[in-house]
């Protein structure tokens, strides 16, 4: 009969595969911009961390990956471009995703709150951001020059 | 005789967490990764002759998913076996979706072995 940890041992492993894929899928969409099959598979393997996150309790990982797939949706539906700035903080993301699971794996909190909040801000600059894309006049809204302040 | 349920998720900590649950309860447990996967489960099942009482299903997932999943079932030899859909969304329009393909239910995740037991009742024959 499997036991507890071995589902826990069961999601560490799962949780390191996924990040792997979804940094090659980043990768990859680093040097095709438009490659809607790049953003499905990103899409995909943070929806499954979220879920596996969910069902054994880690609800920061849960929670945060919730969020970049809420980033995902808006790349998907062309609602936000992908930039070399957004590529740089999603992998930033993604490193800080792996550090919430190694962290996991040592049986200690997943994420300082400090830091946790810090990352939620970043994404969240993302997100919060968007509406301004729909501004008439200068076709697509630039959120990295915008979030640079710059013009 | 075991009540046999097919188990349909691509993320393996739901599928060992699901069938932990179920094998402890004394059902019997097939597992597939996702929709394609499953419905070669079921040929397989249909090919040895043997009986299904439930599907639970993901829908997000790679190659198939839930949805088309739940669509093929609807027109097959287990059609009249019923799904219960497991969804992280519980946005009204995931769930009619899964509803209007055809499935019998919907469970949001995370749930806990109880809810997850409470659900897959209302659904099979009591043993």
């Amino acid at each position: 009969m499997i036991d507890n940890d071995e589902i826990l041992q069961i999601f560490f492993s799962e949780a390191e595969e996924l990040l792997k894929l979804a940094e090659t899928s980043l990768m990859s969409l680093e040097s095709t911009p438009d490659s809607a099959s790049d953003i499905e598979e990103l899409f995909r393997s943070l929806h499954t961390l979220k879920s596996s996150a969910a069902m054994t309790g880690f609800t920061s990982i849960s929670e945060y990956s919730h969020l970049l797939e809420t980033l995902l949706e808006r790349l998907r539906t062309h609602k936000l471009s992908v930039t070399k700035n957004l590529i740089t903080m999603m992998l930033e993301s993604l490193d800080f995703m792996k550090s919430m699971v190694d962290r996991a794996v040592r049986g200690v909190a997943e994420a300082n709150s400090d830091e946790l909040r810090m990352h939620r801000e970043q994404v969240s600059r993302y997100l919060g951001l968007d509406t301004m894309a729909q501004s008439p006049g200068n076709g697509r809204f630039r959120l990295d020059e915008a979030l640079r302040g710059n013009p | 005789m075991k009540k046999h349920i097919l188990v349909v998720d691509d993320s393996s900590t739901i599928r060992a967490s699901v069938c932990a649950c179920l094998r402890n309860a004394g059902y019997k447990i097939t597992e597939a990764v996702n929709g394609k996967d499953a419905l070669e489960k079921l040929r397989l099942l249909q090919e040895r002759n043997q009986a299904l009482s439930l599907i639970l299903t993901d829908l997000n997932m790679p190659e198939m998913d839930g949805i088309t999943l739940v669509r093929k079932v609807r027109e097959g030899v287990f059609k009249f076996v019923p799904i219960l859909v497991l969804t992280t969304e519980a946005h009204e329009s995931v769930i009619e979706a899964g509803i209007s393909a055809g499935a019998s239910g919907w469970l949001q995740k995370p749930f806990d072995p109880e809810q997850l037991l409470r659900s897959i009742k209302k659904l099979v024959w009591s043993k």
